[in-house]
């Protein structure tokens, strides 16, 4: 029997080795891509549960507050913005006790220095100012890891950076400092859940906008005095060249800081509206930063960007999303329903729309 | 042997399988290649953006703009893609090219007034336009045009004083 068995033993032959080998080879060229994606994967989760945090962060701030945060607000000042931070101050401030970073906002509270020991008021100096120690401290759950510029903010010269910007809704002319705006946040405006007559679960609250890093990409950089973006938001998505960059022939801002300056709440710097789509383009409707345009969402993920509902669910809206009719102007302050398709519909908070959250 | 060869068989089915995973398929309507040339006085308008208002409420409108000869292919929802097969209003803009004097750097003072909501904000320089105002607007421009579905869709538009 043994005899038997031991007769039958041989080796492999060269064909059946050879078989083995490009068989692994192909397992593993299937294999090395899946791992490039799980990697984008995991990055993408992180960055979906920073988003669900911050709704978090928001529902708890409405808990006690019973009102949400105004995309800017703060303490008046005077020339050169070392007693108050002229209204300006970013919503993610308020919010800093409900993101465990308690820490943070007394030093804030508190006032402290600047960088060459002057003594600032509460609530800090300039929104924009890099001298002031607590706006140049990353809070980790401001990052999507996505982001080429995740970890690469210069603790010692920058501001914190942001990935995750307050929306305005489908709202342009003005949208800097309407009260409100047809989306949740507005400048010293602080809505509650009674404001979202669409329902919290139809209304969009924050979306992800990639951080600036290089100069004329439709990514972190925007289209300077493009006038007319508020009666045609064509125009702003004609600025759209080849190759994820600017159209030639168009002035891109000399101020680059999207993503740069988390304590800003100017909404070019920390807002989004839902008109064009997300990773068009970015379009100010005047020279100046500090006033309003078109600040389209973008990420680094493939297809769309995540976005964060006031019910506090986070979703992945598509670049494809329905935008509607592109050529209408921007609809009023309060009420009435969005041109801009799905993807208005989602940005305003009582535009009486109905809506299938896609 | 047998056994190889089933093996074989099976990790190209897979591989076939596995690469089928592809992006979901474009599900927004079908644009058909569009071109648009603009000419003022009778001279090629390089730098204006074309915009084509949809008449019909399901329609979406298209966009373009013009390269030195005065020609620019039409896009919907992306650059170049193409128009909906439909009636159009159509508007010409061309602005003069965004410059930036007037732009005050938000780390200035001034930057922002102290309380914008309180009074309206200095009314910034608005830039002029290089063609009539009136091919601007929807409503006194005047222009149509119409996408047909099979063929040439090339519109010339003729813009005067």
């Amino acid at each position: 029997m043994l005899g038997i068995l031991s007769m039958k033993r041989r080796g492999f032959t060269l064909v059946e080795l050879l078989v083995v080998i490009a068989i692994i080879g192909i397992l593993i060229a299937l294999l090395l891509p899946a791992v490039q994606a799980a990697r984008e994967a995991a990055r993408r989760s992180q960055c979906t549960n920073n988003l669900k945090q911050l709704g978090l962060a928001l529902h708890n701030y409405h808990d006690i507050h019973k009102v949400f945060v105004a995309l800017k607000a703060g303490t008046q000042g005077t020339d050169p913005w070392d007693d108050g931070n002229n209204t300006q101050l970013c919503g993610l401030i308020p919010l800093l006790p409900f993101l465990e970073q308690r820490a943070l906002w007394d030093q804030i509270v508190a006032g402290g220095t600047l960088n060459n020991g002057t003594r600032v008021n509460p609530f800090g100096p300039a929104a924009w100012r890099t001298d002031y120690p607590p706006f140049r401290q990353q809070t980790p759950a401001l990052l999507c890891p996505s982001d080429p510029a995740y970890g690469k903010q210069n603790p010692a010269s920058e501001q914190a950076f942001n990935n995750y910007m307050f929306s305005v809704g489908d709202h342009i002319n003005r949208n800097a400092y309407d009260r409100p705006n047809r989306g949740p946040f507005a400048h010293q405006y602080w809505c509650s859940f009674s404001d979202i007559v669409d329902g919290s679960s139809n209304t969009i609250g924050m979306v992800e906008r990639s951080i600036y890093t290089r100069s004329g990409a439709l990514k972190g950089d925007g289209v300077a005095n493009l006038s007319g973006i508020d009666q045609n938001p064509t125009l702003c998505l004609a600025t759209k060249g080849a190759n994820g960059m600017y159209a030639s022939g168009y002035t891109i801002h000399s101020e680059k800081a999207v993503g740069r300056r988390w304590a800003d709440g100017r909404p070019y710097w920390n807002g989004v509206t839902t008109v064009l789509p997300p990773n068009g383009p970015t379009c100010l409707g005047t020279a100046n930063s500090w006033e309003w345009g078109i600040f389209s969402p973008s990420s680094y993920h493939p297809g769309g960007v995540n976005g964060l509902l006031m019910d506090g669910s986070v979703r992945f809206f598509s670049e494809t999303i329905d935008t509607g009719i592109l050529s209408s102007p921007q609809p009023g302050n309060r009420g009435g329903p969005s041109p801009y398709g799905v993807w208005g519909a989602l940005g305003s908070m009582a535009g009486g729309e109905s809506v299938a959250t896609p | 042997m047998r056994n190889w060869v089933v093996g074989l068989l099976l990790t190209v089915a897979a591989t076939l399988a596995l690469s089928g995973c592809k992006k979901a398929a474009d599900n927004r309507p079908k644009r058909v290649p569009a071109s648009v040339t603009v000419t003022y006085r009778g001279a090629p308008v390089e730098g204006a953006t074309v915009t084509l208002h949809p008449t019909s409420p399901d329609g979406r409108a298209a966009f373009g703009r013009t390269n030195a000869q005065g020609q620019a292919e039409l896009g919907t929802f992306d650059v170049n893609d193409g128009a909906i097969p439909g009636d159009y209003n159509v508007t010409v803009v061309k602005m003069e090219g965004g410059d930036q004097a007037g732009e005050t750097p938000s780390s200035e003072i001034g930057a922002m007034p102290a309380n914008p909501a309180g009074g309206a904000p200095p009314p910034p320089a608005a830039p002029r336009h290089l063609l009539p105002a009136k091919y601007a607007d929807i409503n006194t421009s005047g222009l149509r045009a119409t996408v047909n579905a099979s063929g040439d869709n090339k519109i010339t538009l003729e813009l005067t004083d």
